[in-house]
């Protein structure tokens, strides 16, 4: 039970949005899909759903091939950040067929869920804020009950409170009936802990496909004056360097020698923004 | 009870948020604590997390699976958790402190002063 | 399938509504005016030629939206495309239907001042008076649906083929087609002497069957060009995408 994706590649005109992409996303786990705008996040989720083709290569969700497969896209729902339901019908109407189209989406919990967010079910899609657009779709997606739920920039538009309360429901969603969820963001100080494993696509290609924890402990940061800074790093793997006057901060990969550690440096834990920024940066 | 912005991993911040309950009386011994789902939903955490740091806690016996039940304080374990947080007391504690104090210049005499006047107050 | 059905049928609800809404009102508007008045009033095919529009406008409306809908849930092009035709089978006879009761009800008011007839009555009108009633009735929903098909279906065909063109091609098509046909076409014909028209006016009444008298042209040319137009909307909707 995965999404398999084998060998994808897609090109529009000049750019090319993915290069030969294989990645595996298993059964029942929080993935997040990390990269900068134009990575080519949303063109992966696109092909995963078969609402643009790709140029090379096949999607399998559960062994079949989703490319005009009912059956295979049944298993899905992804949110996106572009609205495909019509622009003048009711929310409400959109849960019910929501249901029709997917029989296993729950009517009472995204009620319930509407309730929450303080969303107005009686009114159409046009009305919405940019705000409750993002909802009304998040909604749908935790209440759907599909085995694979894709999530692209799905706090866009959302305040704090909604933000926090979106992460709460998913969570409890998670552990009431495990699914499949991929997060696509560039956010990614708010999903980190939400998260898993982390996919990090950079201009196409995936550059990274580890647990969180792998990930986090693959490196860690150092910092202190300069010149002892540099002393230090020399011959290690060093991914990024940030320097404030005289203070120098560096990100090495690789494990931490403690006993090697010279006085006057500071170390500390490579956080996932800061080890995105530096992996992603051109 | 947990900040996040401690750079230490979240499962051992978990962890130590359970023992300092424990020891702090909150979660009594032989009393039940919340479940994984609770945790997770409360800090906005993946389960899997939540789950990597209780286990933490059960292989060293600070609580126990009851089947079908859920978590519970083992007999015993604020006197565990008295005697592994003393042994841990120097390294998280004074090693540090005697750190900043080296910084600070400040003599071993200057130290035992300040922790008299702390006991003091 | 099922769901795809069911949503492509029940998006014709509301507009087939006010449309008989709007179509009987006329009638009755007229039927009420000639009785203080000394007018006529003559609705020969009117019920047909009003659902023709109706339907092609409505096969122009039949795919962005819907598109849109059915791939946000995880709906196949294939099973849009098989639903949307069997969705235009059913809107097109529950039309002849409708149709054919209200002219015969209507009917029942002819007189020489106010006339509700169907279209079959007045292409085949030798024709009419040759056979039984039993005959006549089915022929004549036979030609209705056909000419409702061919309405709807390239109707369809026209807003896929725009929404599969980029903008060059559309500008290309919406001056390109207009020039040709009102343009191009009579300059051209003017110096055959008309030749072009009059040979197209014999094809159509031939494949019509007004030529012969016969409404069973009418049927294959219907049969005919619905699956070319239905062929040909899937062949370009079948890699249609979102596009953004």
């Amino acid at each position: 039970m995965s999404i398999e994706i084998k060998n994808l590649s897609k090109n529009y005109k000049s750019v090319q949005a993915l290069d030969d992409v294989s990645i595996r996303f298993e059964e029942n786990k929080i993935y997040g899909l990390l990269g900068r705008n134009g990575a080519g996040k949303t063109t992966l989720l696109n092909i995963i759903t078969n609402r643009i083709f790709a140029d090379r290569g096949e999607v399998f969700i559960d062994d079949i091939p989703s490319k005009e497969n009912d059956q295979a896209l049944q298993k899905v729902y992804l949110m996106s950040e572009k609205n495909f339901y019509p622009d003048k019908m009711k929310i409400k109407d959109i849960f019910r067929w929501t249901g029709e189209f997917y029989g296993k989406f729950d009517m009472e919990s995204a009620m319930n869920m509407a309730e929450k967010f303080e969303l107005s079910t009686n009114k159409v899609v046009k009305g919405l804020s940019t705000g409750y657009t993002s909802i009304f779709k998040v909604i749908i997606a935790l209440s759907v009950n599909t085995p694979y739920v894709l999530l692209d920039e799905p706090v866009l538009g959302l305040d704090a409170n909604h933000r926090d309360l979106f992460y709460k429901l998913l969570i409890e969603k998670y552990s009431e009936k495990p699914s499949t969820i991929i997060v696509s963001t560039h956010l990614i100080e708010e999903v980190s802990n939400v998260i898993e494993n982390v996919v990090v696509i950079k201009k196409g290609k995936i550059i990274k496909d580890e647990t969180r924890e792998e990930l986090l402990t693959a490196g860690y940061t150092i910092s202190g004056s300069a010149s002892l800074v540099d002393q230090y790093i020399l011959g290690k793997s060093v991914i990024g360097l940030d320097v404030l006057g005289g203070l120098k901060s560096a990100y090495i990969l690789g494990e931490l020698e403690k006993d090697k550690l010279p006085e006057g440096l500071e170390v500390s834990r490579m956080d996932l923004q800061k080890l995105f920024i530096q992996m992603t940066n051109a | 009870m947990i900040d996040f912005n401690d750079d230490r991993p979240i499962f051992i911040q978990i962890a130590e948020g359970i023992e300092d309950a424990i020891l702090s009386g909150a979660f009594p011994e032989e009393s039940q604590i919340p479940s994984i789902t609770e945790f997770s939903v409360n800090y906005r955490i993946n389960p899997a997390t939540a789950l990597k740091g209780i286990t933490m806690l059960v292989d060293s016996g600070i609580v126990y699976k009851k089947r079908g039940l859920g978590m519970f304080v083992s007999k015993g374990a604020v006197e565990k958790l008295k005697n592994s947080r003393k042994e841990q007391f120097y390294d998280h504690y004074i090693k540090n402190m005697l750190e900043e104090a080296k910084r600070l210049q400040l003599t071993r005499e200057d130290i035992i002063l300040m922790i008299e006047r702390g006991f003091i107050k | 399938m099922k769901a795809a059905l069911k949503y492509q049928i029940l998006e014709f609800k509301k507009s087939t509504v006010i449309f008989y809404i709007i179509v009987l009102l006329v009638h009755v508007f007229f039927a009420s005016i000639i009785t203080v008045n000394d007018t006529t009033f003559r609705s020969d095919g009117g019920f047909e030629v009003a659902t023709i529009i109706y339907l092609f406008i409505s096969g122009l409306n039949s795919f962005k939206e819907t598109f849109g809908m059915f791939i946000q849930n995880g709906v196949s092009r294939k099973t849009m495309f098989l639903s949307r035709t069997v969705s235009f089978l059913v809107i097109s006879l529950i039309m002849v239907f409708m149709n054919f009761i209200f002219v015969r009800v209507l009917g029942l008011l002819n007189s020489s001042r106010f006339s509700v007839t169907d279209m079959y009555e007045n292409i085949f009108e030798k024709r009419v008076d040759t056979i039984n009633g039993l005959t006549r009735g089915f022929e004549s929903l036979m030609l209705s649906l056909g000419v409702y098909l061919i309405a709807i279906s390239l109707g369809y065909l026209i807003t896929v083929a725009y929404y599969r063109m980029n903008k060059a091609g559309k500008l290309a098509v919406s001056v390109g087609v207009p020039v040709s046909v009102f343009v191009l076409l009579p300059m051209i014909d003017l110096t055959l002497d008309g030749r072009i028209t009059s040979f197209m006016a014999k094809i159509l009444t031939t494949i019509i069957g007004i030529r012969s008298g016969y409404p069973y042209y009418m049927y294959i040319t219907s049969i005919i060009a619905f699956a070319l137009f239905i062929m040909l909307s899937w062949f370009l909707m079948r890699k249609a995408v979102d596009k953004n």
